[in-house]
């Protein structure tokens, strides 16, 4: 009776040093829901990607993984409350650069809730290229018309984007510096009333992601000059890239959009949804609708997607003081 | 006559009873998402689309559609019956809805809301399925200094809807203008009166003000009256009477054509309609001094406005992929996710799609009218709910709306923080509807003004070398002025002014 009394105390003692590591090993415990913030709003590109994304990854880890939306300035909102969250695997983010990295690069904001530190990157998911885009019968066929038109008529060609520190404002002031000319940048507030001026001629030219121009770049509404990436867009082998197009210090200007952690997640759960998210991103269904959305699958790492975040901090120091000062 | 073709063919697969289901179930859905305060079109919309997504691309779109347009409609219920908006669009609908259900007029007004929006929603889809090419052309001539231009239109329109004297009104308007400074320019990036917090950043969301002014401000100030008066006493008639349906029929046809055509410029957001078809009825009306005291025409043009705009704003989105409101957007995305990418090839790639939902449009509202017109007496009934527990019901639900609008219990505050304003307002007969209306108004003004002014270069003549923004501005100073005469008139008659 004693015996197997001591025996019970002793194995319940042995338990309770074994149950943390059992804990760990089996993130993510049954039942439990997976929170996956998304910084901007229902129905925009990072919020369709991710719930396409959000049953796959239910699929991996056999637990509910549900999206909710935390909209506001420019993502910090949802940000400041992914790096406040407890660090355990739970309350992950949909984080996106280069809009994330532009909060503490710049001076002016107060980013005392959210900093360079306060996340561990957990895996790329996709790429969003950038364009140069005019409208369909506009009288700029090539890059190489539009920059022309640029240099003869100084801070007069109009060039919309979707929003003041938005990435397209960042691939507009790219263009600038690139092609070595002055436009006048018309900030709107979002991607329709943008598309909506570019359309009826209000503006000569946007810079953008493809995601909503699919469409009309079949329909000829709308002409792409360029793209502002590395390699030609496999989806439109016929647009070059600024590169090909004449222009090589044009920068690559994209947004890249990936899966972060609260920083302090232990190694272990982030390398379990590193694995999550790639096997995600293998999926067939799931390659054919980013394609249709103009979205580029690059899966990457946690350490490799650190190495690409450091890069874009490099690369967007710069563009960032360029946008204050513009405004100034 | 193709399009004709092509609805019926939209028709026959609409009635079939799976996709009548659907249709029946979003607006049920939507009815109640509307009447929940503060959960509007735009967040119920996101929660439900998890719920459609089993269902196929034609199916969901379908359910989606009828979930927003029921909320549409679903909004006004709680404005008339306990003076709060289920969503925003509905707001104005507290300024005469509510009066009336005081005066146990509930169920006409009820009535008027549904049967307006049954036809601002019909005028809109059947625009929709004639004019939905040449009027898209109509929306893309609106570049920043014509909607800046419009917006003025609505600043001018601030006066209508003061109540007791103009003064008064110009001192809510102006305070709502100034609450529009907080938050971040729109141009330079910088933070005004944020105080470092940071969901002020983008300013005051408009929803949780207006629950608070109108819904908190009521239950406030009825802390001082004796317990039963709070909600209307009486329920008189449930339907319209001849005079009230000869009284509606001007405003409901009115506000069709402003919410159709407001619907095509994107940006503008649901509650301008409404509010530009009150000032409209308002201006027009024989007896300018009943509203505000429980006139039909209230009630009857802002519903109609609301569901047509709503309608109408599908326009852009198939045509376009341009989406005209937040609720739009998340609309788009769900297409999107169903492999359907909105734009001009929408209608040429998946033109059989695009007629079943079209053709749902239209069934839905028939639906919807057909659902609620017997559900009034039940709306109505309950009034009769005790006071001292209606009003914890009340208080429940907009505190969730107001934390689910962004999933922030800073929300919250606000809304309270507005209802203490609101009842002090009440209390010194400031109305809050200007303030309301400037909140909206002033942060588009300001980016409209300064896109203008950025596409120009800084000259002001871009407002008025275009002949649109020209003949806006025109039509917003006669407002202007026939506004001032009237601020004389008063001054000789009124000597409070």
């Amino acid at each position: 009776m004693r015996k197997s009394l001591l025996f019970s105390i002793a194995g319940a003692g042995m338990l309770a040093l074994i149950a943390p590591v059992l804990a760990q090993n089996a993130y993510p415990e049954k039942g439990r829901t997976i929170t996956t913030i998304v910084p901007s709003t229902a129905g925009g590109g990072t919020d369709t990607a991710a719930r396409l994304m959000a049953p796959l990854l239910e699929k991996e880890l056999g637990v509910p993984v549900e999206i909710v939306n935390k909209p506001g300035a420019s993502m910090q909102i949802g940000l400041s409350f992914v790096a406040a969250a407890k660090p355990d695997g739970y309350t992950l983010i949909w984080s996106v650069l280069p809009t994330s990295a532009s909060i503490y690069l710049d001076p002016e904001r107060n980013s005392s809730t959210f900093k360079r530190e306060s996340l561990i990157p957990i895996g790329l998911y996709y790429g969003a290229p950038f364009a140069i885009v005019v409208k369909g019968d506009s009288q700029y066929k090539t890059l190489k018309d539009l920059v022309d038109a640029a240099k003869a008529n100084p801070g007069k060609l109009k060039v919309g984007t979707s929003g003041f520190m938005a990435t397209g404002h960042f691939a507009a002031l790219a263009f600038e510096s690139g092609a070595d000319v002055k436009t006048a940048t018309v900030n709107f507030q979002g991607g329709g009333p943008q598309l909506n001026a570019l359309l009826g001629g209000h503006i000569d030219a946007t810079t953008q992601s493809m995601g909503e121009l699919m469409s009309h770049k079949k329909a000829g509404t709308i002409r792409v000059l360029a793209m502002m990436s590395e390699q030609r867009d496999e989806h439109m082998p016929d647009v070059p890239t600024t590169a090909e197009a004449g222009f090589p210090k044009i920068e690559p200007i994209g947004s890249d959009i990936g899966l972060s952690a609260p920083a302090g997640t232990p190694p272990e759960i982030i390398q379990r949804l590193t694995e999550a998210l790639k096997k995600g991103t293998e999926d067939q269904a799931l390659k054919a609708r980013m394609a249709e959305l103009g979205n580029t699958l690059e899966y990457k790492d946690s350490r490799q997607y650190v190495e690409f975040w450091n890069q874009v901090d490099k690369r967007y120091k710069p563009l960032v003081e360029a946008a204050r000062k513009q405004a100034k | 006559m193709e399009s004709f073709h092509l609805l019926i063919g939209g028709f026959i697969q609409v009635l079939q009873p799976v996709y009548l289901t659907y249709a029946l179930v979003g607006c049920i859905l939507g009815t109640i998402i509307g009447i929940l305060p503060g959960i509007g079109p735009a967040a119920g919309t996101a929660i439900l689309i998890p719920i459609t997504s089993g269902i196929d691309p034609t199916g969901s779109i379908i359910m989606l559609a009828a979930i927003y347009y029921g909320a549409m409609y679903g909004g006004t219920i709680t404005s008339v019956l306990i003076n709060t908006p289920g969503e925003a669009a509905s707001a104005v609908t507290c300024l005469d809805g509510y009066v009336m259900a005081k005066n146990g007029r509930a169920g006409p007004a009820l009535a008027v809301a549904a049967v307006g929006s049954f036809i601002g929603g019909g005028v809109a889809t059947l625009g929709l399925i004639f004019l939905a090419l040449p009027l898209t052309r109509l929306a893309l001539t609106f570049g920043p200094p014509e909607i800046f231009s419009l917006l003025l239109i609505g600043l001018s329109l601030v006066t209508a809807l003061a109540s007791t004297s103009i003064v008064r009104a110009l001192i809510a308007a102006f305070a709502g203008l100034l609450f529009a400074q907080v938050g971040i320019d729109p141009i330079m990036g910088m933070e005004r009166f944020t105080f470092g917090r940071l969901e002020l950043l983008d300013g005051f969301q408009i929803v949780p003000v207006v629950m608070g002014l109108f819904g908190i401000g009521e239950i406030l100030l009825s802390i001082e009256r004796p317990i039963q008066n709070m909600f209307a006493a009486t329920v008189g008639s449930l339907f319209l009477s001849k005079d009230d349906i000869k009284r509606a029929t001007g405003p409901v046809l009115r506000g069709s054509v402003i919410g159709f055509f407001l619907g095509l410029v994107p940006g503008l957001g649901s509650m301008i309609p409404a509010f530009l078809s009150y000032a409209t009825e308002k201006r027009l009306s024989k007896h300018p001094e009943e509203f505000g005291k429980g006139a039909i025409e209230g009630v009857a043009g802002p519903e109609t406005a609301n569901n047509s705009y709503a309608n109408a704003a599908f326009i852009p989105l198939f045509t376009l992929g341009i989406p005209a409101s937040p609720t739009m957007a998340i609309l788009m995305g769900a297409l999107m996710m169903n492999g359907l990418v909105p734009g001009p090839t929408l209608f040429v790639e998946h033109s059989q799609f695009v007629w079943a939902i079209i053709a749902s449009f239209l069934v839905g509202n028939l639906i919807l009218l057909v659902l609620n017109l017997p559900l009034i007496p039940l709306w109505v009934a309950l009034l009769r709910v005790p006071y001292g527990i209606l009003v914890v019901i009340v208080l429940i639900f907009c505190v969730l709306g107001a934390y689910s609008l962004n999933n922030q219990v800073f929300d919250i505050w606000v809304m309270l923080g507005a209802g203490i304003v609101g009842y002090l307002m009440k209390k010194v007969d400031i109305p809050s509807a200007p303030l309301i209306l400037t909140l909206i108004l002033g942060p588009l003004l300001e980016s409209t003004l300064r896109q203008s002014l950025e596409i120009s270069g800084g000259e002001f003549s871009v407002f008025f070398n275009r002949p649109i923004s020209m003949t806006l501005i025109v039509l917003a100073t006669l407002i202007l002025l026939s506004s001032t005469l009237q601020i004389f008139r008063q001054v000789k008659t009124d000597s409070e002014v």
